[in-house]
């Protein structure tokens, strides 16, 4: 049976902003009013390394069919959300 | 003083505020970005600019809204000319030149261009260069903005093999420890002096390395080691030796599993160990061993703006079976011949609490972790207790505890070193030696692998 192919969504600023908080642990910290360029991942529950990586995997479960490296995903806690949507934008393919 | 005088430093100083007040307003007002990309699977190409600062008055939003403002060039390769668009100087001939339908603020972080016209390039752009530049109207308060775009993608179209990275990875193995993080590799050790005994060196190493690629449904291949040398030691002791009690090394898979939805439980961290060793050399043993166990990554108890408090509990299975025993353990005879089979309960919870650096919170200032493990074996193990002055060897299904509390202290830039205080208490396997009650201080040498996908810690 031949399987399907996904249609990849266009990847609109806001469409990668919503992916990036929805992939944090406290994504209600990030409200209407938030700016994101200055909350950071910490503020939404990023603290560490074990949550960092579960960030990434997260990030990457909610992008498919767009492919990305780890590596070029921004997700340490001091990144801000721009910055990690940013880093997505410049890097899915 | 003359009152002029002070009317007039009066009227320098309440200037010098305003100019301030002003320059703090300017690094507050509506800004322009430099960083420019193609919105990803956007067709027709939209031109993401990124932007700082509140909306623009309605002026200044019209002016930016005004294509007129805009030059955009766009190029196929470094090496070849650039093509300006919605320029009227260039000739158009019979195709119209593509140029700038609609120029829209999304949020308060990015100016949109809508591209438009015949002549783009197919897909979303991502595989051209780009530059931009606004040129303010004259009247508006603005400097010109030059932005561009100049890593293009290759073959936009084209989805990478399952399995393959879409493109490289751009660290390094090695960096230093941020907030929150366990490192990969430690090295920690004490030196203890005395009189009536000879010097007592005791050494940590904890190491944990990861490919950078999936092994499908398997997850991530690793090595981990572990080895703890001296941690029962105790003076009097009549002959300085490294004498390591507890090795361990395995080969590992760790499996990441996020759970979405902002509850208690963000995600699950599962190590699978099929192949491993724990060995001790000061008695030779050694055992053969595989297993699992998951970590449950629970969301972080927010103090404050830089600090927390997080528990990682944790849950798993060791079996296996005992390769080779020791006669005598510290010089005391032990009989370990019904000691064969292996297979433990695993539990145990790590907890962190720490303060990150208001301005960096990569960076840890201050940190304290305790990990708590209790094995549970199935079938009598060995363990080994020292009661005034006597070794006693038994084996038994006794609960087997580990204790270590790590304090670590790290102010200053240079974080590949800490302060450290480590307190610990328990037996490790093989042959479950208990370490009563030790205190160390001193400092930890301590990395982690920048370029590793999973991120864990060690299992004790």
């Amino acid at each position: 049976m031949a399987l399907a192919k996904q249609v990849k969504q266009p990847l609109t600023p806001q469409v990668l902003q919503d992916i990036v908080v929805k992939s944090t642990p406290d994504p209600r910290r990030f409200t209407a009013s938030s700016d994101p360029a200055a909350v950071t991942l910490f503020d939404l529950g990023v603290v560490g390394s074990r949550e960092s990586a579960l960030f990434v995997v997260a990030v990457k479960q909610k992008l498919n069919p767009w492919q990305i490296a780890d590596s070029d995903i921004a997700s340490s806690p001091a990144t801000t959300v721009q910055k990690a949507a940013d880093s997505l934008a410049e890097n899915v393919q | 003083m003359s009152s002029k005088t002070l009317g007039a430093r009066l009227f320098a100083a309440v200037s010098l505020l305003f100019a301030l007040n002003r320059a703090a307003l300017a690094a507050d007002a509506f800004q322009l970005g430099t960083t420019l990309h193609p919105s990803p699977g956007v067709i027709p190409i939209v031109l993401d600019l990124s932007t700082t600062g509140p909306e623009p008055s309605a002026s200044d939003l019209a002016a930016y809204q005004d294509p007129a403002n805009w030059r955009i060039l766009m190029q196929t390769k470094p090496t070849d000319p650039p093509v300006s668009l919605c320029d009227d100087r260039q000739p158009t001939g019979v195709v119209r030149k593509p140029c700038l339908s609609n120029i829209e603020l999304s949020g308060t972080q990015h100016l949109l261009l809508h591209l438009t016209g015949t002549g783009l390039p197919e897909g979303d752009g991502r595989d051209h260069l780009w530059t931009v530049l606004f040129q303010p109207p004259a009247g508006m308060a603005a400097l010109p903005v030059l932005a561009s775009f100049t890593t293009p993608i290759k073959s936009v179209s084209s989805n990478p093999a399952p399995g393959k990275s879409a493109a490289p990875a751009k660290t390094g193995y090695f960096a230093p420890i941020g907030s929150g993080d366990t490192p990969d590799y430690s090295l920690s050790g004490t030196f203890l002096a005395g009189g009536n005994t000879k010097p007592i060196y005791t050494l940590v190493e904890q190491a944990s390395f990861y490919a950078t690629k999936q092994w499908g449904v398997l997850g991530l291949p690793g090595f981990t080691s572990a080895v703890a040398i001296n941690q029962a030691a105790a003076p009097p002791n009549n002959r300085t030796r490294l004498d390591p009690n507890s090795i361990s090394a395995a080969v590992s898979f760790w499996r990441l599993d996020p759970v979405s939805g902002g509850g208690l439980l963000y995600g699950l961290i599962t190590q699978i160990n099929p192949l491993g060793g724990e060995f001790s050399r000061s008695d030779p043993s050694a055992n053969i061993i595989g297993g699992f166990n998951t970590t449950f990554v629970l969301q972080r108890k927010r103090l404050s703006d830089s600090a927390y408090f997080v528990l990682y509990p944790l849950a798993g299975l060791e079996g296996g079976r005992n390769l080779d025993k020791p006669a005598s353990i510290m010089g005391t005879a032990a009989d370990l011949s019904h000691y064969s089979g292996i297979f433990r309960g695993l539990l145990g919870s790590d907890a962190v609490f720490s303060v990150v650096n208001t301005k960096d919170k990569d960076a840890n200032v201050f940190s304290i972790t305790g990990s708590y493990r209790m094995r549970l074996p199935a079938a009598d193990e060995p363990r080994v207790r020292t009661v005034h002055g006597t070794t006693l060897v038994d084996l038994t299904t006794r609960a087997r505890n580990w204790i270590e509390v790590d304090i670590n202290a790290s102010p200053w830039s240079f974080k590949y070193l800490s302060l450290n205080a480590k307190y610990q208490y328990g037996s490790l396997p093989p042959l479950f030696s208990l370490v009563d009650q030790q205190v160390s201080f001193g400092f930890t040498i301590q990395g982690k692998q920048a370029n590793k996908k999973a991120a864990t810690s060690l299992p004790h």
